[in-house]
């Protein structure tokens, strides 16, 4: 920065801190009876108004500038930054680090918590769906001897005692009318079910039906009367060559489907342990926020704020005093500022201290 | 003759003047626009939560994501849109602090709005929207704010340095010198 440039910003600023002012040379001057000229001018820098109570302290560097300026065609600019630049908060080192911190970590924390959690969902429901696909299979396997042998009452009990297992909140079998012919609950047997309705339209959605499904496709959730939440598997029951060749009941050897098994289990556990998970998550997350924030906020201080503090002390302090050893623990950094701000200070105090002189007129004709 | 004197010495302080009025005009239209300019980041994130309401009542105006599907084939599995998110946030984070950190103008807001509604799209078409609708959204959020944050502050000071600017060329009716910063 040029000198004039700085004189001039320093000028424009008015009232900037130094301990030195140019009423105070007037003063010194008068003390001294010389009512000449004086031949040391402080530098511009170095001048202050002796108004200090109209001295922003804090967070003021843009704010105590154009107040100064006395154009009056800027004068509406102040209101301008300040609604741009105002708020102490944001004027402050703390304000200004600490702000974008928070928002990338608690924003980024949030977005990982999120995905995380959806993804965990996901292969738990793909895991509680392959358990009871698995459960379908198995309770095909239990029904299929008595279904090879008609045996309808063994059928039904098997059907029966499933349906009592805890968690099982329906067993149907369907045949290919779409008739139940064995429920858990008596009260369904030879009822029609709707071939448009949920779990049924899945294979029914087009004239030909579809006669294979994937794990995932045999499933659907709904909640029921009772308002649980429940995961149902449609397991098809295909034909089998002992099928088609029993002697017991006929079916042709070209049907591929004979019935459907319908298989319902509460998601409760699984809600459960989702929801468990989901607050272990939240409670992991804003440990992590906390410590985070916590861990910046502390370094800050103790790197930063701190030293800043002892050297913004040490510069008010040295305006009232001009003995005021400077701080010894700073960092490197701030420590050069304070070293030079320390000798600015030693040099400006030995020139306070000589005597002024006055001015040789004719000396100074000499160098006109 | 006196007259003729005159005419021509305001004629000279007028010519004088103009380049400074100019110049001030300048000035006070270049902090306009700052002005202007940093609202933009605030423009973005409202548009954002727009786009976010759209998605909230799951694109009512789209046709079925199975007939979008059937159309223009699979979407990518949830999965991977979940990870391509995450490295999106990641890097728009990024990208938005080290513009922050050197200072450098620069209006990206918008486009960010672009392709997180594409990634609400791309959860809607692949059925996961439910699931992961906070997740973009607090992405979104996330990185919005922190470029209206970059905006705001660049803006900021920006609008300090003309003031001072200005302040200087009413003073002494020229601009400043520029300076060269070692830290710029």
């Amino acid at each position: 920065m040029s000198v004039g440039a700085a004189g001039d910003r320093h000028a424009k600023d008015g009232p900037v801190a130094h301990g030195f002012s140019a009423e105070k040379s007037a003063s010194n001057a008068a003390r001294e009876g010389k009512n000449a000229s004086i031949t040391f001018a402080p530098p511009a820098c170095l001048i202050r108004c002796a108004d200090r109570s109209s001295r922003p302290r804090h967070g003021a560097r843009a704010r105590g500038r154009s107040g100064a300026t006395g154009a009056p065609a800027v004068r509406g600019l102040p209101a301008m930054r300040h609604k741009l630049g105002d708020g102490a908060m944001f004027d402050k080192i703390a304000g200004r680090a600490l702000v974008p911190v928070g928002i990338v970590v608690t924003g980024f924390l949030a977005v990982c918590f999120v995905l995380l959690y959806a993804a965990i969902k996901q292969v738990v429901i793909h895991d509680s769906v392959g358990h009871a696909n698995n459960l379908a299979g198995i309770v095909l396997k239990s029904t299929r001897y008595a279904m090879m042998k008609s045996d309808g009452e063994l059928n039904g009990a098997i059907i029966r005692n499933i349906g009592e297992q805890s968690g099982v909140q329906h067993v149907r079998i369907f045949n290919k009318k779409g008739v139940v012919a064995f429920s858990s609950k008596q009260e369904e047997v030879n009822h029609q079910v709707d071939k448009k309705a949920e779990g049924c339209v899945v294979c029914h959605e087009k004239e030909a039906p579809v006669t294979s499904l994937g794990n995932m496709q045999k499933a659907r959730t709904f909640k029921n009367p009772a308002g649980l939440e429940v995961l149902a598997i449609t397991a098809p029951i295909y034909n089998e060559p002992e099928c088609a060749n029993a002697a017991c009941h006929f079916h042709p050897a070209g049907q591929k489907v004979l019935g459907t098994l319908d298989i319902g289990l509460s998601q409760e556990a699984m809600l459960s342990s989702l929801a468990t998970i989901r607050i272990e998550m939240l409670i992991f997350s804003i440990l992590t926020l906390v410590l985070t924030i916590a861990g910046v906020i502390t370094l800050l201080k103790m790197i930063v704020l701190v030293p800043m503090r002892k050297l913004q002390e040490f510069t008010e302090r040295s305006e009232r005093n001009s003995n005021t050893s400077r701080p010894t623990d700073l960092p490197y950094e701030l420590d050069k500022i304070a070293e030079s701000y320390y000798f600015i200070r030693i040099k400006l105090n030995e020139i306070e201290q000589r005597p002024f002189k006055t001015v040789d007129d004719t000396t100074v004709c000499q160098n006109k | 003759m006196e007259q003729a004197d005159n005419n021509e010495t305001g004629t000279l302080e007028h010519a004088a003047c103009a380049p400074q009025a100019t110049l001030r005009q300048g000035l006070i239209d270049e902090i306009k626009r700052l002005r202007r300019f940093s609202n933009r980041g605030l423009w973005a994130l409202s548009l954002f939560l727009v786009v976010s309401m759209l998605a909230w009542r799951d694109f009512w105006f789209l046709p079925p994501a199975e007939e979008i599907v059937a159309s223009l084939g699979a979407p990518p599995t949830p999965m991977v849109l979940s990870l391509v998110l995450v490295l999106y946030t990641f890097s728009a984070i990024i990208l938005s602090l080290s513009r922050m950190m050197s200072g450098i103008r620069h209006s990206s807001s918008f486009c960010h709005v672009g392709y997180l509604g594409v990634f609400y799209l791309f959860y809607y078409f692949a059925q996961a929207l439910a699931d992961n609708y906070w997740a973009v959204f607090g992405a979104g959020f996330t990185i919005l704010c922190m470029e209206s944050y970059r905006i705001w502050t660049f803006c900021s000071d920006q609008v300090t340095k003309k003031q001072e600017q200005l302040a200087f060329l009413d003073r002494t009716g020229r601009l400043p010198p520029v300076e060269e910063s070692l830290y710029d």
